[in-house]
Order: C-alpha cells, then sequence, then structure tokens
C-alpha cells in the first residue's frame, strides 16, 4: 500500500544546529566526569608517586582538553548525530558497494551486554565458553554459506582481509619453496583498490586486468597474464558493477594450472548467499564483511570484521589464535608452526562476530537465501527504473538483469546540463538521501552506485526513485539549484582549496590556529 | 589586475546543428549561403563568461574584435581591451592564429577560446605549451582532451584558477583529426601538440576511499620504476610523444620535447626530436629499446601518424625492446576497446595480441594491440 | 506444495504480493531468472548446512543470552590483567553517544548529510592532539599493532633507509603483527633490555647504523616500565638521522610526559583505554600522531580530515586533507592502503576526553600511579614473591617475579581463579627470562579492598604450597 500522500518526495531538511567546535564549548573548571578518591590508607602508604618519577617522565602542563559539564558534552555529541544520516534514519540504497542494511537493534542488545562488554581478552578459557561458544558457531555458519574449511575473525575489515591473504599466499608459497619465484599478483581494475594496495604492501607486483565487450574482466588477458611467477589471483564476483562473470570457474582454473592461489574478495555476497559459494568456483580463500553482509552496524567507519575463510590446505597459515571445540570444551588453539603470526591483537572484533552471529541465527539458511534473493529483486527493480530516467545509463552490458547492486553513470545527463555526479550527490542530501559515486579510477565516467540490499521496502525505493527524478528535472530546469547544493542539509558547499594546500590546511583544532591560513 | 584572454571562431558549432562533422574547409559565408546557418559561438562564450562575474578581484578581458570576442565582452564587462580585428566576416584559421598570439603577448593569466579541435590546434600553433588556457566547447565531437565539459564549467574552471593560489595545471592533448577525411566515415586521429590547462580537483575526490592521487602522480609512478627498475646503463632508451613518456625525463631533470622522440643513455637526454632517419642512425648498431605511450581518446600507438617511429625503426627493435606505458585513467578512456598500430603488415603480426602496459610502480596492465 | 511462504521482519519485501507486483513491473516471471547468469556447475542446491533459523526475536534473545551468560566477567571477579587490552571505567555518556543509531549506523556520507561524523572524528584528532602534544592525528587504524607497523612503514620511507629497531620489552602480539607487517621488505633487529627492565642502551648503541631508519619503543614498555632514558635515546636515533618512533598508553599522558618532550617522530597507540569497553579484545583502534613536517604527513597511509569554510559565512566544514603523496622509495609505491577501520572508537574516545577534561586525566593518571604504587607495594611483601624491576618507576603495569615461591605463574593463577581472581598475565612464556613473572595491571577500577583481596588471596596459595 503506498504513502497517503500525495507525492513520496519530503519536504525534508536536516537538522542544523549550526553547533561549534567542541573547543569553543564549556568554562574553565567545568568537569564531566569525577574520578573515585584514592582511599586515605593508600595516600598515606604510598605518598606522592607523581613526585618520586624522574623529571622528565613528568607531565608538567595539563592538556589543553574541553572544560565542559556532563550534559553539555552529552549535546553537543547528540547535536553531531543529529547531523549524521546513518542507515536507520534514511533510505540508504544510495551507498553502494557498502550494503547498508538493517542492524537489528536485539544484536545491539546483545553486544552491549557486560557479558560481552567487561570480559578481557586473556580471562582463562573455561570463563568465556560463551563468547568462544558465538565466535565458533560464527565459524561453523560460515564455512556452510562459503564451503571453506575454517574461518578466522581476526582481520578488522575487508581490505584488512585482503592483506592478510596476501600475507598468507606469501607465507604459502615459501613454503614450497617458491616465494621469490611467484612475484606477481592478478587483480581486476574493478576491484576495490585496497586489492591492489596491501598485497603492494607485501611486496608483490600487480597485474591489472581490464573488462572487455561484456563488461566482465578479461578471460583472455588472464590466460596471457599467468605465468609460474604468478602467486594468487584476487577477484570479486559479481563485480561492483553488478555484471557477474560467468567464466569465473575457468579464471581460477587457470591460476590453478600455474600453481597460483585464488583468493574470492566476497564484498559483494549479499545477492548470492545460498545461490553459489566460493567452493564450487574452486577458490582457495573468501572472505565476508562482517559488518556488510552480516548486519553488523557500520560505526562509521569500523569497527568492523573481514572474516576469512580458507580450505584445508590453507589453515596452517592462519593467524593465530583460531577457535576450536576440542570435546565439549572451547579453546583457543596457538599451534599453528606455519603460521602468518598475527594481524591484529587478541581474536577480533568481538563484539561484530557475536552480532553476525545472531543474525544469521535469526535467518538460518532459508532467510539468507531469502534475504539474497530480495536484494536482487529490489536492485532490479531499481535497475529497471533508472535506466527510464533520460540520462541515466547502465553502461559496460546490455543484460537485463544484474545482481545486488548497479555502477550507473550520469555522463549523458551531464554532457546535456553541465550538471556532475557530484553536484546530483549533494542535491540528493537535500531529500534526505546519500548518492555515492564510485572508487577510483572511474570506469564510467559521472558514476552512480546504488545497492538496495533487503532491507528496504517497495515505497521506500520508490521514494529513493522519486528523489533521483526530482532531482535529474532541476538539472535540466533549474541547474544552478543543483550546482550549488545542499540547501536543505546540515551546512553549505565547503571551499576545498583550503585542503590542497599545505600551508593552510588543518587537520586538527590547533593546527588551524596555529596556521590561521583562513577565516571560517 | 587579473587579465583573462578570450578568443572566439565564429564558425564553430554551426556545423553540429547541421549536422556536419566540423566546419573546416568552410568559410562562414558558404555555410550560411548553404545551410542558413547562424553563429552559436557567442552564446557559448556568454555561458563561459558568466562565471568570472563572481571574481572579487577586478580584471580585464583581453580580446579581437567582432564575433571573435569583443561583440559578447563588450555586453557583458566594462573593462574589455581588443587587440585586433578579424580581416573580415568569414573569418579564418589565420585569424584565430593572430588573435591568439597577439592576447597571449598581453601576458593574460589565463585565455578562453571557443572552439573544437580546430580551433584547439589553431589556439596551440600560437601559443604553445606555456599559456595556460582553456577550451569552451563548441564544436562537436572533441577528440582533444582541452575542453570543459560545458562552456559553464570551462568557464567556473577559469573562475576557480583565478581565485586560488595554487591550483593544479596539466599538458592536455590537442589532436589532430582529418576532419574532411572524418566526414567521409574514417577516424583519423593525430597527436598535435598540448595546451596547458587547470586540473579540475573534484575530478580526483572519491569520499569512501580518500582522495585519489593525480594523473601526475601515476605518471611519476611510470616513470620511477622505469628509471629505478628497468634502466640499463647500456642501453639507449628510445622516448615517444607524450607526457606520460616525458615524464620520465622530469623525472631525471633532463630536457625533452613532448610532441617529438628523444633519446636517453645514461639517465640524459642525448637527442631531441629526431626524424625517421636520424633515430635509425642512433640505434644501428647499439642496444636500445623504445618507450611509447597511446596516444588520444582512441587508443591510437603506433603507426600513419607517427612518422618518426615508423615500421623500418619496429623493425630494427622486434618486439621484446618495445615497453608501452599508460596510467590507468588513460587505459579507461579507450573503454574496453584495445590499442591500435597502423604500420606495415610484418611489424603489425610481430605487435599484434596482449601487451603488459606498464601502469604505475610494478603495476602492469594487459591490454591488447591491434590494427 | 503450498509451503508457507517465508517473511521476515528483516525482509519488508519478503511478502509475496509485494515480490508478485515488483516482479509484473519488471516483466520477470520470477526472481530465479535474475540468477541465469550463474552457471548450473557452480550453483550451490539445497540448504546450507547450520541451524534451523530462530525466527522470533524472544527466541533469538534467550539463546543468545544463555549463551553469553556462560562467560564470567571482570564485573564479577577481580581481574588484574591488562597487557593490551585495559579495564577502566566507561562513563555513561561514552556509552550513550556510541549507541546512538545515526553514528552506528552511518558510513561513507558526504561531509553534509555527513557532518556529524566528519566533525566528531576532528574533534577527536583535535583532543588527541591536546593529549599528545603533537598537530597532526589519523582517523583511527585498526589497532595498536597495526598503527605501530605502520609507523615503521613510514619511517623507512621518510628516511628511504630498510631497517628498522625494535625494543625487546615491547607486546609480544604487537611484535608479530609489525614482522607480518614489515617483514617482507624491511630488516627487522630486536635491541635488548637492561636488568633494570628498560631499553639496553648500550645495545642500543651498537646496533644504530647508516640502514637504520627508526627505532620503535614503548613507554610505558609491555611491562609498565617507564622509559626513563627516552630522551638519550631520541638524541642517539636523531645524530644518525634515524626517526624515533613510540608507542605510549593515552591515560598515562594525564601525569606522564607527552612524546613531544622527549623529541619523537611518530607516536602510535590505542584508544580503547578512553572510553572503549572491553569487549574481549575487540574495543581497540589505532592512533598515528606526528607534528607538521610535511615529509612526515605525507606518509600517513589513513585518511586525515581537515577544517574548511563554507559558502556561509562562519561555519563550519570538512573535508579530506588531499595532496600528491609523490614520494617512491626504492621498494615501496604507494602509502599502503584505506579501508573500515575503528571510527566509532575514536567518536568515543572523543567523548571521553572531553568529559574529563584536563583535570580528570590528571586525576585519572594520580589514581593509576597510587594505586599502582600500592598494590607493587604489598605484593612485594609476600613471601617469595618480588617486584622484577623494584627500581624501575612504572605507570598501570609491572611485573611480578613468583620465581621465589616455587610455583609457575600458572599454577598459581589457576588458584587464584578458583578464588574469583584474574591474575596477572603468564610473562613466563614469551619472556623467559624473566623466569614465572606475571603482568599485573592496577587502574582506576580497583579499591584497596580488591588489591587487598589479591594479596589475602596470594599469602594463601604461597603458604599453602609449603604445607
Amino acid at each position: 500500500m503506498a504513502m497517503k500522500r500525495d507525492q513520496l518526495l519530503r519536504n525534508f531538511h536536516q537538522a542544523k544546529w549550526d553547533e561549534p567546535c567542541i573547543f569553543e564549548l564549556g568554562t574553565p573548571g567545568e568537569r564531566g566526569q569525577i574520578l573515585p578518591e584514592v582511599e586515605a590508607d593508600i595516600e598515606s602508604e604510598v605518598g606522592d608517586v607523581w613526585a618520586s618519577l624522574p623529571e622528565n617522565m613528568r607531565r608538567k602542563e595539563k592538556a589543553k582538553l574541553p572544560e565542559m559539564a556532563e550534559m553539555q558534552v552529552l549535546r553537543h555529541y547528540l547535536r553531531m548525530s543529529q547531523a549524521t544520516l546513518g542507515a536507520d534514519l534514511n533510505v540508504d540504497v544510495g551507498q553502494g558497494t557498502c550494503t547498508m542494511k538493517y542492524s537489528p537493534k536485539v544484536n545491539e542488545k546483545i553486544a552491549r551486554s557486560p557479558k560481552m562488554t567487561e570480559t578481557h581478552p586473556l580471562q582463562d578459557v573455561s570463563t568465556v565458553q560463551g563468547t568462544l561458544e558465538a565466535v565458533h558457531g560464527l565459524d561453523e555458519i560460515l564455512q556452510a554459506v562459503s564451503g571453506m574449511d575454517k574461518f578466522t575473525f581476526q582481520p578488522g575489515g575487508g581490505s584488512h582481509a585482503i592483506w592478510t591473504i596476501a600475507s598468507i599466499m606469501k607465507a604459502y608459497h615459501e613454503a614450497n619453496g617458491e616465494g621469490d619465484q611467484r612475484d606477481e599478483i592478478i587483480t581486476t581494475i574493478f576491484s576495490h583498490p585496497s586489492n591492489a594496495a596491501a598485497p603492494k604492501v607485501k611486496g608483490y607486483k600487480i597485474i591489472t586486468l581490464y573488462y572487455d565487450e561484456d563488461g566482465v574482466p578479461d578471460f583472455e588477458a588472464l590466460k596471457e597474464a599467468v605465468s609460474e611467477r604468478t602467486a594468487g589471483i584476487f577477484v570479486t564476483n559479481p563485480e561492483d558493477t553488478g555484471i557477474y562473470n560467468d567464466k569465473i570457474k575457468e579464471f581460477t582454473r587457470v591460476v590453478h594450472e600455474v600453481g597460483g592461489l585464488c583468493a574470492y574478495d566476497q564484498a559483494n555476497l549479499n545477492g548470492i548467499m545460498g545461490i553459489t559459494r566460493a567452493k564450487e568456483a574452486d577458490f582457495d580463500m573468501c572472505f565476508f564483511n562482517l559488518h556488510k553482509t552480516f548486519s553488523a552496524p557500520h560505526g562509521c567507519g569500523g569497527p568492523a570484521c573481514g572474516a576469512l575463510g580458507v580450505t584445508e590446505k590453507i589453515k596452517p597459515f592462519l593467524p593465530v589464535p583460531l577457535v576450536e571445540k576440542i570435546g565439549d570444551q572451547y579453546q583457543l588453539d596457538y599451534d599453528l608452526p606455519n603460521s602468518i603470526g598475527k594481524v591484529r591483537g587478541f581474536i577480533g572484533t568481538t563484539p561484530v562476530i557475536v552480532k553476525a552471529y545472531a543474525w544469521a541465527r535469526a535467518l538460518g539458511s532459508e532467510g539468507m537465501t531469502e534475504a539474497a534473493k530480495v536484494a536482487v529483486l529490489n536492485n532490479n527493480y531499481m535497475l529497471k527504473h533508472i535506466r527510464e530516467i533520460p540520462g541515466a545509463t547502465a553502461p559496460l552490458s546490455d543484460v537485463k538483469y544484474r545482481i545486488e547492486q548497479v555502477r550507473y553513470s550520469w555522463i549523458d545527463l551531464c554532457e546535456e546540463t553541465g550538471v556532475t555526479t557530484h553536484d546530483i550527490s549533494l542535491r540528493m542530501a537535500d531529500y534526505g538521501f546519500h548518492l555515492w559515486s564510485s572508487h577510483h579510477p572511474f570506469i564510467v565516467p559521472e558514476p552512480f552506485t546504488i545497492e538496495p540490499t533487503e532491507s528496504y521496502s517497495k515505497n521506500e525505493l520508490d521514494e529513493y526513485l522519486a528523489g533521483l527524478r526530482q532531482v535529474v528535472k532541476e538539472c535540466r530546469e533549474t541547474p544552478e539549484i543543483v550546482k550549488t547544493a545542499p540547501h536543505n542539509s546540515v551546512i553549505s558547499r565547503v571551499d576545498e582549496t583550503v585542503l590542497d594546500d599545505p600551508s593552510k590546511w588543518a587537520i586538527t583544532w590547533r593546527l588551524f590556529k596555529k596556521k590561521q591560513g583562513f577565516e571560517l | 589586475m587579473k587579465k583573462i584572454g578570450l578568443v572566439i571562431n565564429p564558425l564553430a558549432g554551426i556545423g553540429g546543428k547541421l549536422g556536419l562533422k566540423g566546419t573546416d574547409g568552410y568559410t562562414l559565408k558558404e555555410l550560411r549561403e548553404e545551410y542558413g546557418a547562424a553563429p552559436i559561438s557567442n552564446e557559448r562564450a556568454a555561458a563561459a563568461l558568466k562565471p568570472l562575474t563572481q571574481l572579487k578581484e577586478p580584471f580585464q578581458i583581453i580580446t579581437y574584435g567582432g564575433n571573435m570576442g569583443a561583440t559578447v565582452a563588450d555586453e557583458l564587462f566594462d573593462d574589455t581591451v581588443c587587440v585586433g580585428m578579424p580581416c573580415c566576416d568569414a573569418t579564418s584559421a589565420e585569424d584565430t592564429i593572430e588573435a591568439a598570439k597577439r592576447i597571449s603577448e598581453e601576458e593574460v593569466d589565463i585565455m578562453l577560446f571557443v572552439g573544437g579541435d580546430g580551433t584547439a590546434r589553431n589556439v596551440f600553433e600560437a601559443i604553445g605549451t606555456e599559456q595556460i588556457c582553456i577550451g569552451v566547447p563548441s564544436g562537436v565531437k572533441m577528440h582533444s582532451a582541452v575542453h570543459g565539459l560545458t562552456p559553464s564549467k570551462a568557464g567556473e574552471l577559469a573562475r576557480d584558477y583565478l581565485m586560488q593560489s595554487n591550483m593544479r595545471t596539466c599538458e592536455a592533448e590537442v589532436m589532430d583529426i582529418d576532419e574532411v577525411r572524418y566526414r567521409d566515415g574514417s577516424v583519423f586521429a593525430k597527436l598535435y601538440g598540448y595546451l596547458k590547462i587547470p586540473v579540475d580537483r573534484k575530478k580526483t575526490q572519491s569520499k569512501k576511499s580518500g582522495s585519489a592521487e593525480s594523473e601526475r602522480y601515476f605518471q611519476d609512478a611510470i616513470a620511477c620504476y622505469i628509471i629505478d627498475k628497468v634502466m640499463e646503463a647500456d642501453t639507449y632508451y628510445i622516448i615517444g610523444p607524450g607526457t606520460t613518456t616525458a615524464q620520465i625525463q622530469r623525472r631525471l631533470d633532463q630536457p625533452f620535447t613532448l610532441l617529438g622522440v628523444d633519446i636517453i643513455y645514461r639517465g640524459k637526454t642525448v637527442a631531441k626530436d629526431l626524424s625517421e632517419d636520424d633515430l635509425l642512425q642512433w640505434i644501428k648498431g647499439r642496444k636500445s629499446k623504445l618507450i611509447i605511450t597511446p596516444t588520444g581518446g582512441q587508443g591510437f600507438l603506433l603507426g600513419r601518424g607517427n612518422q618518426q617511429i615508423s615500421s623500418e625503426v619496429i623493425r630494427s627493435l622486434g618486439k621484446e625492446n618495445i615497453m608501452v606505458v599508460a596510467t590507468k585513467n588513460k587505459l579507461l578512456s579507450f573503454g574496453p576497446s584495445p590499442m591500435y598500430i597502423d604500420l606495415d603488415e610484418d611489424c603489425n603480426e610481430m605487435l599484434r595480441g596482449y601487451h603488459k602496459v606498464i601502469a604505475g610502480y610494478e603495476d602492469v596492465v594487459l591490454k591488447k594491440i591491434t590494427d | 506444495m503450498n509451503k508457507k511462504k517465508f517473511v521476515h521482519p528483516y525482509i519488508p519485501n519478503s511478502v509475496p504480493a509485494v515480490q508478485e507486483e515488483m516482479l509484473k513491473d519488471i516483466g520477470a516471471k520470477s526472481i530465479d531468472e535474475m540468477f541465469d547468469c550463474i552457471p548450473e556447475e557452480i550453483r550451490f542446491e539445497g540448504t546450507m548446512d547450520m541451524p534451523k533459523p530462530l525466527s522470533s526475536e524472544y527466541e533469538l534473545r534467550r539463546h543468545m543470552e544463555a549463551m553469553m551468560n556462560k562467560n564470567v566477567t571482570c564485573e564479577e571477579y577481580i581481574s588484574f590483567l591488562g597487557a593490551g587490552c585495559y579495564q577502566h571505567h566507561v562513563p555513561a555518556v561514552c556509552d550513550e553517544v556510541g549507541g546512538r543509531s545515526e553514528f552506528l549506523t552511518a558510513y561513507a556520507g558526504e561531509p553534509y548529510e555527513d557532518h556529524g561524523r566528519f566533525m566528531s572524528l576532528f574533534e577527536y584528532t583535535s583532543m588527541m592532539a591536546e593529549l599528545l602534544d603533537v598537530d597532526v592525528v589519523n582517523v583511527p587504524t585498526y589497532s595498536w599493532g597495526q598503527a605501530s607497523a605502520t609507523s615503521l612503514r613510514m619511517a623507512g620511507r621518510i628516511t628511504k633507509r630498510d631497517k628498522v629497531l625494535i625494543a625487546g620489552n615491547i607486546s609480544p602480539e604487537r611484535y608479530m603483527v609489525m614482522k607480518n607487517y614489515c617483514g617482507t621488505v624491511m630488516d627487522i633487529v630486536m635491541v635488548s633490555t637492561n636488568a633494570q627492565g628498560t631499553l639496553d642502551l648500550d645495545d642500543l648503541k651498537s646496533k644504530i647504523d647508516g640502514d637504520v631508519a627508526g627505532l620503535y619503543f614503548e613507554n610505558p614498555s609491555y611491562h609498565g616500565a617507564l622509559e626513563v632514558n627516552a630522551n638519550e635515546i631520541s638524541q642517539l636515533l636523531h645524530d644518525n638521522g634515524s626517526l624515533s618512533l613510540v608507542g605510549v598508553d593515552p591515560t598515562s599522558l594525564g601525569v606522564i610526559a607527552p612524546p613531544s618532550s622527549y623529541k619523537v617522530d611518530i607516536i602510535t597507540g590505542d584508544v580503547q583505554t578512553l572510553g572503549n569497553h572491553m569487549n574481549y579484545g575487540g574495543g581497540m583502534g589505532g592512533f598515528i600522531a606526528s607534528d607538521d613536517r610535511e615529509e612526515v604527513v605525507m606518509e600517513y597511509p589513513s585518511r586525515l580530515f581537515g577544517i574548511a569554510p563554507t559558502a556561509k559565512k562562519g561555519e563550519l566544514g570538512f573535508g579530506d586533507v588531499a595532496y600528491d603523496r609523490t614520494s617512491f622509495g626504492v621498494r615501496e609505491n604507494g602509502n599502503e592502503w584505506v579501508g573500515t577501520h575503528a571510527a566509532l572508537h575514536g567518536i568515543i574516545a572523543g567523548v571521553y576526553m572531553a568529559l574529563m577534561g584536563p583535570q580528570g586525566m590528571e586525576d585519572l593518571g594520580q589514581n593509576i600511579l597510587k594505586k599502582g604504587a600500592y598494590a607493587a607495594k604489598r605484593l612485594n611483601q609476600i613471601e617469595g614473591v618480588a617486584l622484577k624491576y623494584p627500581e624501575t618507576p612504572f605507570f598501570k603495569e609491572f611485573a611480578v617475579d613468583f620465581t621465589g615461591t616455587g610455583l609457575s605463574v600458572e599454577k598459581i593463577n589457576k588458584e587464584l581463579l578458583n578464588k574469583g581472581i584474574f591474575g596477572g598475565k603468564d610473562l613466563s612464556k614469551d619472556f623467559p627470562y624473566m623466569g614465572q613473572c606475571a603482568l599485573y595491571c592496577v587502574t582506576e577500577v580497583q579499591t584497596k579492598e580488591t588489591i587487598d583481596t589479591l594479596v589475602s588471596a596470594l599469602e594463601e596459595i604461597v603458604k599453602g604450597s609449603e604445607a
């Protein structure tokens, strides 16, 4: 049933508090927290410990932090939260590749329990069997989703998982005496920039495959790219364009034939859960973003988790410790002599793991498959309608359907009106929407990427489409309003030129005060 | 006081409305008589000049007479200076060249020119690669990279350049499209020259992954890799035309030509702007390698348009001594299409197929070469 | 045949009628045809092997709570565990802000509709800058280990050298992260610790040479010892053209001298202790900080947010500080990667610092110094138990030597566990040269009572072994 309103567009305005920087708030002497007293007995026992420290180790001047009372701090931050458009608040289909799905609040409640927050990672494992059960439980569930044999949750995000994979590839080939020989990694031009950047940090040379006439990575080029120098391939499928590469099993075959490993960047898992798996496509490793497909919240950019799954032959190289079940007890296994060591302290971002586990338990196999199907249905609904907007195109391929997201282009509209994708994004903010462009490099000119996920209703999708159509209309009829957007957001257009100039840029408030490079 | 140059090609843009692919070879009179065309270049110029009204400091427009700039400029601004008049109503390439020359001599901070590829070529002939300018699109398909996306975008770029103290500039390709043959259906693009234009920061921004580096950064990465890892002391390196290849010489702090073929040996430029014969002489009996980059929007690499690097040169070098360099963005601009060569059949045969294009530091892209 | 269609609260368009409407609109017969591009041979058929769904929120919650109730917390027991994760009081306002839906579910919007995200992260970096006494701080990365590993690579790029020195008394976990991060492109050499638990300066002098990009040390060390020779260390490094890299504990900086006073080039550390719960090790976020020197700032891999004016006078705007990072080291190209890290922990750390203010951070430091000194004194008095580094000043943590009791730390900690106490981390495996030592951590959450309880318990355990 459609909304009982004449039009889908809202008369939106974001909260605008004109809030000053925190350093301009408060008054000398105000306190936001009082510490517990040190007992008199302790005082008399130890005296002025600080005075007994070596002179060079004593802080002389107090840190120039703000001085504010408690409610005032709270108020400042609440205003800033109102100035942040979280997925809970808006129809967040415009942050393509981010999978902005619903983060169930029951999982927040669970993860905020002291049974999680007040546990220390070095506690005897007998005292954290609950947490370890959840971690192990998610491990088994992800094995079922992927067909892999073991998962680690140590990487703190997708890029970190890519780094971990590169480290594993290095260790694996070194164990086979081919560490120096295999110094090349193959990836595609559509991949997240980290697919090239992280292996480079490990010392690998990168070979990038471009796309062919069908908008998928060029298979002929892959055959030219592989050799005895190939350490492995990093591939995403479907890519951020939403186009599925149906030759994927040929890709893995070709790489395996030269002795390389195949790593599956599954940041785009959301459209294919229960439909196809890493195992059937012959991958050796894959990773999932728990803060995307598995509903853990994005947190403004973390904390997050890149859950990395590997086949049995790769397991010895995983970072330590692994969570294992021995009898009916959960243990931390540090005994992996070929392990790459660690990519982060302890076992990972535990609250994220527990939230993901809870989400997976809530949905089960049937639910996850349904989520994937609806995500794809929602995406193709949007695709059909966006293709009908004059000036918008879904380039690279003419296939009727794409998987869970689409990389579109405004180039036709831009050439017609002079309005850019950046301008359009900012005008969408005036209607309470995000609209994201693309990673670099831009494969298509003036890009925008939309990923509806399964979390938004048909009415909400229609609302978003109405917003797009409205902004496109404005591009043609009143382009100035789009070029100078936003007007109903928190602030007006930022003058970014100061951010380029080393003599002016101000990364902190005190640097801003020091440089006096510009006036606000 | 800031000085802004303006030169308009009144013929440009007419062709588009008539379905012509450019107006080279016609005079305005002919177009009017045959097709009833009216100049739209003034409209375009006005759209480009409008953003300049937002400039806070006073400025002066330096322009040429009549429909070559003065008409439009006088209507919009008070402080305009006219440095000459076209010979008659039916203006020609010579007029554009003369106008650009004279305006540049006034030491303008930036020059706006209204027109397409042909106009860009004229401007390049007049002012070379030092004077900063920006093209206002007014012709049909633009093969050169020197224009703003739309007239108003060009004006905004000029305005931003004048307002900021440190806006980046880059050398952008001016292409030679044989318009007569183009009309007949064949595309034949040749690198004609480079104009210096301001770089739009917004084109390199992405909020999710932080800032992306500029084209110059990637060209530098390629150059550093070649210098650090590839170049050997006993080899002569033939550097083909283009800004990406020139970056190698820039990095080595050596002289270079953007359009010509140079040679580097042991980190120094030993020859510049060679002809085919000179080139063949140089490489005779010497260990040599060629470094080339595709130019223009169609991925043209070698052949008819590049007289110096001829089939004979390619034949003497052999496939393994030819390196192709290009930034990723450049490669993306061809879409899925391959890079093109047009040499003698045996050379085409030798080079056909996938090639590892050096796109960064230890970073290659596989791209097909075809004829 | 008529299977009840699965409709779920998280999936509004799982309602069959809506799906039909949408399919009709698209011109598709079923959702299945949208997957036709996926070849048969890699299709997964059937159900994935996992537990049946707990479709009602009630069942899910009960299941999760029953599971988590198997845990024992550091509030139920008394905990003296530290070693990289710390129990501090988390103010309720920190939880409140960290739980705000908007902050929790935002991600990568523009600095307009996500202005609050940019501003709160900018304020975090600005407050950290005051605490650390520097001008530049990054948006948080995954962890301290990641931050310090990055500082080593940065040092390599800045100095164009490829050897790094690492103090022997840093965290073993962080060391493992660094080894994996740097090992393939840099030589790593350890510098030994002296009998006082601080860096052996003679060993350092012998290892500094023209290939050394820098030395990474921690202050306080992993064992809690304050690096009293920090000034001399930085001097030695700078005389050699190397960089001084230090990892610090932000909660110490209310009373302990900031690294600027001993001339450090790059500072790293963790924000977990600033208002983030322990979360079984999941509360981490790493910071990288330095002065505003162009050659250093150019090497930061993380995002750096800067303040900027807007079209409206007096209004605050933000954006990414963007510049060409044109440095190419011999083996390096570009500055690592940018992805999703630990932003929310940074925002929460900002809330914490704002609540505490200058006086609160000082009081916190004083609290920790005194309670730590008291605990150390009393433990030292137990028969057979001694401080490992009795002459060395420490902050928050100290190594306790149980060798004299004839009992292993493992045994002692098991006994303590039976008495409801988490004893200090066993150091004997990671640092065998120290003997049967344990790392005891005392923060402001301890009281005289909890410390006395620990002491009594240990006295009993030690006596009990003699009986």
